[in-house]
């Protein structure tokens, strides 16, 4: 008898195996702790938050590891092409993207625990392919990157809700087709992370409105040396539509001004190229 | 267009195969068929085995199961009378053998054996013995395969009969009451492509190989899909996604408005092409290779930021819109796959049907922000199309048992599926990655045989009078469809009970009530813990009154032979079916509450002139009326099937 048992044991296990396989996984003890060491954006955020004419369907279109330009260097995270259209009924033409935790949240909820000490620095690989020149009104078009800023602005306070707000906002813009900015070519890009600008969004913490975003207490918050606790948008990049390089459908109405983008006669597409988006602990090099 | 190639080649080469298959394995099969000897001798004076039918009527008729029971009793007393034939004492095992299975004894069976050991020659009573394999045992299916043996053992001692110059009128009658039983058996297998069992059968077909081909062709404008989902759920869980905060609910455009719930209920236009290539054999059971394909147009919510694209102007903001798209996308799935059933026969225990389909899935069209059907036009005159497709395992697992208590059945339903995406969403974060589905069920039935005292306005006043019936069916059920979105869970569960009567003449009825609650749990992924949250916003239940009167103008069981021919079809079967349903909230928006009617027609065709192919058409019209939207739909559906399997 006891033969037979042990020699049931495989039985056993498979039938466990099966049992295991056929529920769902668990969705308890997810990983737990802030993030403190180097990541990869897309290991934790979502590029879910298209912006600008990204919110039209089919103007704003990224892939993710399908379409990327090559690059040498480290390989953290996905990498992302991105192909940008101008809307067509009379809005300013930009598009951009966060990404943000959990996906498509705008400042609904807390966003991902972070220990924003440890963190010197965003960096990324970036390319834009785009018309020449790239200008709006003759002016050159930044090409901004930005980490942290998400603030619903009181959207969720009035359904009765809390506001999340990001602590930590930080940004830095390169001209698209400038040498020394942005080009078809890619590059690394660094955005630096000072004690300032990790806790510039911190919010009171006796606002009702708002939830807790920062470490510390009132006097922190007060004297400036709270910092962002959590985050919810990890990085985002935005750009303005060279708009100057269409053609007009209308010879009497300069759509090139004003919003007039229904009357762009076949805009060219934008590419916006994508990789290694990480933050990280060490100190973005000297320029 | 991968799997189109994959599928038509697929079939090609199967095609091929069997084309230069079949005739010399017919040749074989015809070859045999002529060997059959004469049969030798009866034991005793040869009888007309419809004895025992007639026998078994008189003693059952009417009467109760204790009456029944007696006449059993009084039977088995009278059967060791001394000096008695072997087909006078056939004859008698025969009846004892169909009152035990009348009543539910598990040793029905031992009698129907002594019987034909009683009388080898009579291949009526071949016949008997078949259909207590069909008509008593049996879990959702007829217990096919010592069903065959003695059909197709009928068949040889028919052939031996004629072979020896004895052939009796009643011959005849058994010979096609055999082969209608054995055409209904294979009723779901579709178009035969070798002959062994194909009608008009014949001895040799048993150990033969059955090869057929089946297709279902679905056409329906319906808000409901062929899945058996539940609309009510579809569209108020697509209403609180759309109304949650990661969606338009979180934009300044807020909740969906009346016009955009308005436009949600919507009953778009389906199609399904589901195949099978059927291999029968005989003990072994059946083996499928299945191919399906669906495409529902305008059917699916491919951005919840704006879920049917309406451009509405919201506190003097426009909503961003796509105008010239569609408001919903096209969806199209594609299955390939294989699939086994047989029912095994464990008495004292308890019969098992075993049930499963491994499937490929490829589907388009599915991923919110991928719409299948939408072609976005780049300036150089190429088009982006945002479709995904999605690649999933299918896994069903299907068993079922049953077993008589006293002249009652009762039957035991189980499933387990799961539609595994082993790749996920792989731009996710890998938190977010997992996709996976999984629905566990299980339900009961329990159908009351035993003849029931009904009312009646026969002599111009109500009254009543007992009459067996087609059955009193008691049943219930759970089930739960768990959905897994990375760190998310959406669970939907069912509790449904009800009655159905399928009454001794012309009219069946079904009601039946179900409770459904959908819900949404998420893990905390955020890094401050590992707890579980429900989201209060993504709950509701609502239940589901339905009452289905059926009217039978022909019945499958009025001809237990060959229906009438007309042009090569025999009508088996014409039902008219008028289904109501009523779906209210209980807890969560009941925007979506509705009431349902509608009338089916369902009939069954048996092609006598195709190898027996059965085809079981039906056509309906629905009416649904959304009353807090203040929205109807007028829907049809139009199904023809050449073989088929769960309806």
């Amino acid at each position: 008898m006891r033969y037979a048992l042990c020699r049931a044991w495989p039985l056993r296990m498979a039938a466990a195996a099966l049992l295991a396989a056929g529920c769902l996984p668990s969705i308890a003890d997810l990983p737990s702790g802030p993030l403190n060491s180097t990541f990869a954006v897309s290991d934790f955020f979502a590029p879910s938050g298209y912006m600008g004419d990204g919110e039209y369907f089919g103007k704003l279109v990224g892939a993710a590891n399908e379409g990327c330009r090559p690059r040498v260097g480290l390989k953290r995270g996905n990498c992302y092409a991105f192909t940008y259209w101008p809307n067509d009924v009379d809005t300013d033409p930009w598009a951009g993207v966060f990404w943000v935790f959990p996906a498509n949240s705008w400042g609904s909820t807390r966003g991902r625990a972070i220990d924003i000490s440890k963190f010197k620095q965003i960096s990324f690989w970036a390319a834009v392919d785009g018309p020449s020149p790239y200008t709006v009104g003759q002016n050159s078009v930044p090409f901004v990157g930005q980490a942290g800023g998400i603030d619903p602005k009181g959207r969720y306070v009035s359904e009765g809700e809390k506001d999340y707000v990001d602590g930590v906002i930080t940004s830095t813009g390169w001209n698209v087709g400038d040498p020394k900015g942005i080009t078809g070519e890619m590059r690394q890009f660094h955005i630096p992370l000072s004690d300032f600008q990790k806790g510039a969004g911190c919010q009171d913490p006796n606002d009702p409105n708002k939830g807790r975003n920062c470490t510390g207490d009132e006097t922190n918050f007060m004297t400036g040396t709270a910092q962002a606790s959590f985050l919810i948008g990890a990085f985002a990049w935005a750009m303005h539509y060279p708009t100057d390089v269409v053609k007009c459908a209308d010879p009497n109405v300069d759509c090139h001004v004003d919003q007039h983008s229904s009357m762009f006669v076949d805009p060219p597409p934008v590419h916006i190229y994508l990789d290694d988006i990480v933050w990280d602990t060490e100190e973005a090099p000297a320029p | 267009m991968k799997t189109t190639r994959l599928s038509r080649a697929a079939a090609t080469s199967i095609a091929a195969v069997l084309v230069l298959a079949a005739p010399p394995l017919a040749s074989v099969a015809r070859a045999a068929a002529d060997d059959v000897a004469p049969a030798p001798p009866s034991p005793g004076p040869e009888l007309n085995p419809f004895e025992c039918y007639g026998r078994y009527q008189y003693a059952t008729e009417n009467r109760t199961i204790a009456e029944m029971r007696h006449e059993l009793a009084q039977r088995l007393d009278w059967l060791d009378e001394a000096g008695q034939p072997g087909t006078v004492l056939a004859i008698k095992l025969c009846v004892i053998a169909k009152l035990k299975a009348r009543v539910g004894d598990a040793d029905a069976w031992d009698y129907y054996a002594r019987s034909l050991e009683a009388d080898p020659v009579e291949p009526g009573l071949e016949l008997w013995a078949a259909q207590y394999w069909t008509g008593h045992r049996g879990v959702r299916r007829p217990v096919a395969e010592p069903a065959e043996v003695h059909y197709y053992a009928a068949l040889r001692k028919l052939e031996a009969i004629k072979e020896a110059g004895r052939w009796k009128e009643y011959h005849a009658i058994v010979e096609d009451w055999v082969r209608h039983d054995l055409t209904v058996l294979y009723q779901m297998d579709g178009f035969p492509l070798l002959p062994f069992k194909a009608y008009p059968q014949r001895s040799r077909g048993l150990w033969a190989p059955g090869v057929s081909v089946g297709s279902q062709l679905r056409v329906a404008k319906d808000s409901r899909d062929f899945f058996f989902n539940n609309e009510y759920r579809q569209f108020t869980g697509e209403m609180q996604f759309a109304n949650s905060d990661i969606r338009q609910g979180g934009t300044q455009f807020g909740q969906l408005g009346a016009r955009q719930k308005w436009d949600l209920a919507r009953a778009p236009l389906r199609l399904q092409v589901e195949n099978k290539l059927r291999i029968r054999q005989n003990p072994l059971g059946t083996f499928d290779v299945l191919h399906t394909y669906l495409h529902q147009w305008d059917s699916q919510i491919y951005n919840f930021y704006n879920p049917t694209n309406a451009c509405r102007i919201v506190q003097t903001q426009k909503e961003p819109c796509s105008p010239g798209q569609p408001a919903f996308s096209d969806i199209q799935v594609q299955q390939i796959g294989l699939g086994y059933e047989r029912v095994f026969p464990l008495y004292p225990l308890f019969d098992l049907r075993l049930a499963g389909t491994v499937q490929r899935v490829w589907r388009d069209g599915i991923v919110e922000f991928h719409p299948y059907n939408i072609r976005i036009a780049n300036p150089d005159g190429t088009f982006f199309v945002p479709n995904r497709r999605e690649t999933l395992n299918l896994y069903e697992f299907k068993p079922s048992l049953s077993r008589f208590l006293g002249a009652d059945k009762l039957v035991v339903n189980g499933v387990w599926a799961m539609l595994d995406n082993p790749v996920g969403t792989p731009d996710a974060p890998p938190l977010e990655q997992l996709r996976r589905k999984v629905i566990r069920a299980a339900s009961f039935e329990y159908g009351i045989y035993q003849p029931l005292v009904l009312p009646t306005f026969e002599y111009g006043r109500l009254s009543t009078y007992r009459t067996p019936t087609r059955g009193l069916y008691v049943f219930g059920g759970v089930m739960e469809d768990g959905e897994l979105w990375g760190t998310h869970e959406v669970l939907a569960r069912d509790f449904y009970g009800g009655l159905r009567f399928e009454g001794p003449h012309w009219i069946d009825w079904t009601l039946q009530e179900t409770y459904e609650t959908t819900n949404t749990t998420y893990g905390e992924s955020d890094g401050f813990g590992g707890n579980v949250y429900s989201s209060p916003g993504q709950a509701f239940s609502s239940v589901r009154t339905t009452f289905i009167f059926q009217y039978r103008v022909r019945s499958f069981d009025t001809f237990p032979g060959m229906p009438p021919s007309h042009g090569g079809f025999g009508s088996d079967m014409l039902n008219l079916v008028f289904p109501v349903a009523w779906d209210k909230g209980v807890s969560g928006p009941n925007d979506f509450e509705n009431v349902r009617a509608g009338g089916q027609v369902w009939t069954k065709l048996i092609g006598e002139g195709i190898g027996g192919t059965t085809f079981l058409l039906t056509a309906g019209v629905d009416y649904q009326y959304f009353y807090r939207l203040q929205k109807g739909l007028v829907m049809g559906q139009l199904a023809i099937r050449m073989g088929w399997g769960d309806l």
